[in-house]
């Protein structure tokens, strides 16, 4: 089951289709079945090819994976994770977000949570661990973040998992994520020894190879949190004896730094932005048609007078704000007890973005998304200049790729307010 | 009794000279030993020619009423056995009371440690300067088990001796569950490591040069540097120093070649500690030096830790105790922060050796003890057999030789086990004093 409950069929009246426009990944089965839309053969998923190197390796690699933010990482990971055997792997796919605090993120916690994660993964799959390798990794947990056995009994009888328990104690305690970082300043080689002795008890005990997903590590709060993290402590990234999957923040990957250390990792993967216009303006007639189709999908495409589509897409060129904008425009005609969403309540639903980007955005954003505008490129010219990353990393400016091209363009969104910018110039 | 050191004849003489000359007069003479069974052999020789007084005094107030009240009557020489650590009330009465010693008519003959002689020089100037003669004997030369820490190139943090034979049964576990050659190798690493620390080298030569034969199969360098590294240590520890120099030069060549700045600093500490038992002192100092300013250049702490200790041991063998005390100061800081038990026992076992070379015997035993106990909790033989040989030779400088022997013995039980070259000397130390026991029952 979705986290957002069952998935309706297709929206048949607007607050259906309020309820059916959401931007989160889809993860289940029958979710995938009603609104998971196949990606045009131009900006094709990566995943076949992903789960073909699982599957035919025999050396645990490790990857990276990217793409801007509500592109379908997420979605395209759960089919990852659905298409692989489960006769064979037990995938461990989770989220930085959900178990550690992404504004206080730091390597050494990220490695606590990949340990717990696959002694929890586990222990539920019916694994039965070597009785000196879980009470190693319990004793080595215990004393690093310093948990009582009174904490563990009084939340264990909560119906809390031992895993579940420690994580929450990570994630939520300032202080018990001093002392863990405290302890692994020294002992950090230790842990990834535990990590990958549980790897290998695990893959035996349960005849399977273990595969991690780790998502969204993209969208760590802190630039500098996540250049430490993937460019500081990228050795360590490699050393779990595991298939390791990485979300990657596309932002860092306009680092000079990026082309060395992606040659330690056995393979990076993209997932495109689709673009609807080309680098000349030209309607991108299949991406266009991919657009439709999500919206199509979740909506009785009836339910929408004639335009409203073209100017929801047109307008966002990215799949996470379009599906946004549309379930704004469904509401504002609801309220407007209306039966079709009009393009008016679209552009309202626009109006109400601009004006918020208008406010925050600082004169130098300005003048560098101007720059970006007329360039068609988003390079900072000093190094040190974090303009572009936090621009790239807000998806106010969005690279594109299609057929060997590459450009980089201004969030389709903020354009007339880019033109109102250069008149006021 | 124990002839006096050959290296001591010629100042003991001079002593003997100025007592004769300082005959019927007043006179204060300073002499340093590093021991009470030393003193006691110089103190006999004295007897043999002059009639001694012997005053033992350990507080300020009985050294000044022993300075006014005792009674000279046939005596020749007051001889003042002071304690090894000088409590304050006796630096002020020595500094204050100087000319008393000039005001009893008769020489007097004070003995200090080192330890004691540094304290006096600082902190009771006017009897330093005050005194006539000052001589300083060399004693027997010991044969301190001093510690150096060789570094396993593939360190892990355990608590005790259980928490490492809990390692070997998981890695005895994985070796045998293991399909993957490359996990295979990391089990043996971790096996040789653990009967390294367990004090086994034969076992730990035999697993490491399995995982040797590995990593050169599957072309894995960085495991090939830590397997040649670690027989190197194996080979240190047995003595077979030209071999273990051989891995050491193998396991630097590969650990420059990849670029492991960890391996490159560690493996220049080991190299050290191998030129270091050759004798080439000044060659370990600087491999040492290096492996230091690598260790801080990529913030290594155990690095850092175990490069000071091994340039404390090289200041012992050079004969600068003081120096060593500083340093094994700052490695053990080191070892407490990172909680390395065993360099933390090897550090309290150097301080005690430095401290025995100043004299300061008790304070040594009680650090010993310390080390024996960790040691002997984390399951490390040769820690706790150095420990041993360290504290039997100084129960003898106290001059207790039953408890010496004791201790020997149970540190020779140890040495025999673990094959240590160290064995043929506390073997020959026993034989010595179990001989002269045997004399002087008779």
């Amino acid at each position: 089951m979705s986290l957002l409950g069952d998935p309706m069929p297709r929206a048949e009246n607007l607050l259906e289709a309020y309820n059916n426009l959401y931007a989160e990944p889809l993860r289940e089965g029958q979710e995938f079945r009603e609104f998971y839309v196949e990606r045009p053969s131009s900006a094709i998923s990566p995943m076949g090819e992903l789960k073909d190197r699982i599957e035919i390796s025999n050396k645990k690699e490790k990857y990276l994976f990217f793409g801007f933010k509500g592109c379908g990482k997420s979605t395209e990971l759960n089919r990852l994770e659905a298409s692989l055997d489960r006769e064979r792997f037990l995938v461990v796919n989770y989220s930085v977000k959900e178990d550690l605090n992404v504004s206080d993120f730091d390597f050494r916690d990220f490695f606590v949570s990949m340990a717990l994660k696959i002694y929890g993964a586990a222990k539920k799959g019916g694994a039965c661990l070597h009785p000196d390798i879980e009470t190693d990794f319990k004793e080595f947990l215990k004393r690093i973040t310093r948990i009582q056995e009174e904490e563990t009994t009084s939340q264990a009888s909560a119906g809390l998992s031992w895993s579940r328990i420690v994580m929450l104690k990570l994630s939520r305690e300032a202080k018990t994520r001093e002392y863990v970082r405290k302890e692994l300043d020294l002992l950090i080689s230790d842990l990834i020894q535990r990590l990958n002795w549980l790897i290998i008890d695990s893959e035996e005990a349960l005849g399977k190879q273990i595969v991690v997903i780790v998502d969204d590590l993209d969208k760590l709060a802190r630039g500098q949190q996540s250049e430490d993290f993937f460019y500081k402590n990228y050795q360590l990234l490699l050393q779990p004896n595991a298939y390791v999957i990485y979300t990657f923040p596309i932002h860092l990957a306009f680092n000079p730094i990026f082309e060395n250390v992606k040659s330690y990792f056995n393979g990076f993967f993209i997932l495109l932005q689709l673009p609807v216009k080309d680098r000349r303006g030209d309607i991108i007639s299949e991406n266009l048609q991919f657009y439709r189709e999500v919206i199509a999908r979740r909506m009785n495409i009836d339910l929408l007078e004639e335009g409203t589509l073209q100017k929801a897409i047109e307008s966002t060129g990215k799949l996470s704000e379009m599906v946004e904008v549309m379930k704004e425009a469904a509401l504002k005609a609801f309220r407007m007890e209306r039966e079709r969403i009009s393009p008016d309540d679209v552009e309202r639903s626009l109006e109400k973005l601009r004006m918020i980007y208008d406010m925050s955005l600082t004169e130098a954003h300005k003048v560098k998304l101007i720059e970006i505008h007329n360039s068609g490129e988003a390079r900072d010219k000093d190094p040190d200049s974090s303009l572009i990353r936090e621009l790239l990393f807000s998806l106010i400016a969005v690279e594109y790729r299609h057929r060997g091209e590459r450009w980089c363009v201004v969030d389709p969104l903020l354009l007339p307010l880019v033109e109102r910018w250069i008149r006021s110039q | 009794m124990d002839p006096i050191s050959i290296e001591d004849q010629d100042e003991v003489d001079l002593l003997l000279m100025e007592i004769e000359i300082s005959q019927g007069r007043g006179n204060l003479v300073i002499c340093t030993v590093k021991s009470p069974s030393y003193r006691e052999r110089i103190v006999q020789l004295l007897g043999e020619r002059f009639a001694l007084k012997l005053l033992s005094v350990e507080e300020g107030d009985l050294l000044i009423a022993a300075l006014r009240w005792t009674d000279i009557e046939g005596v020749d020489v007051l001889i003042w056995e002071l304690p090894e650590r000088l409590d304050t009330s006796l630096i002020d009465a020595l500094n204050n009371f100087r000319e008393l010693f000039y005001d009893r008519g008769i020489p007097s003959l004070v003995f200090l440690t080192p330890s004691a002689l540094d304290v006096v020089i600082r902190e009771a100037p006017d009897f330093w300067r005050y005194r006539g003669g000052f001589h300083e004997l060399q004693g027997d030369e010991g044969d301190w088990a001093i510690q150096p820490v060789d570094t396993i190139a593939t360190p892990f943090s355990f608590k005790d001796k259980d928490d490492l034979l809990r390692r070997k049964r998981i890695n005895s576990y994985l070796l045998e569950a293991s399909k993957d050659r490359k996990n295979d190798l990391m089990a043996l690493i971790d096996l040789g490591s653990i009967h390294y620390l367990l004090s086994d080298y034969a076992r730990s030569i035999s697993l490491f040069e399995q995982a040797l034969s590995i990593s050169r199969e599957i072309k894995d360098r960085r495991a090939e540097g830590a397997a040649l590294g670690n027989l190197g240590a194996d080979c240190t520890a047995l003595g077979e120093m030209q071999k273990a120099i051989e891995y050491h030069e193998q396991a630097l060549a590969i650990a420059r070649e990849i670029e492991d700045r960890r391996a490159e600093g560690a493996t220049l500490g080991n190299l050290g500690t191998a030129r270091a038992a050759l004798g080439d002192i000044r060659g370990a100092v600087e491999l040492y030096e290096e492996a230091l300013a690598i260790a801080r250049e990529i913030k290594d702490r155990r690095g850092e830790g175990a490069a000071l200790g091994n340039l404390g041991t090289t200041r012992v063998a050079l004969g600068d105790p003081r120096r060593a005390l500083e340093i094994f100061e700052q490695a053990l800081a080191i070892a407490r922060e990172i909680k390395d038990r065993r360099s933390i026992g090897a550090m309290l076992a150097n301080t005690g050796a430095a401290y025995a070379a100043l004299g300061e015997h008790r304070r040594a035993v009680a650090l010993f003890e310390q080390a024996q106990a960790i040691a002997r909790e984390i399951g490390d033989r040769r820690g706790e057999a150095n420990a041993l040989w360290n504290m039997s030779q100084s129960f003898d400088a106290l001059g207790d030789r039953p408890k010496a022997i004791d201790s020997a013995e149970a540190a020779l039980a140890i040495f025999e086990a673990i094959e240590s070259p160290r064995a043929e000397t506390v073997r020959r130390a026993l034989a010595k004093w179990q001989d002269n026991e045997g004399r002087t029952h008779q």
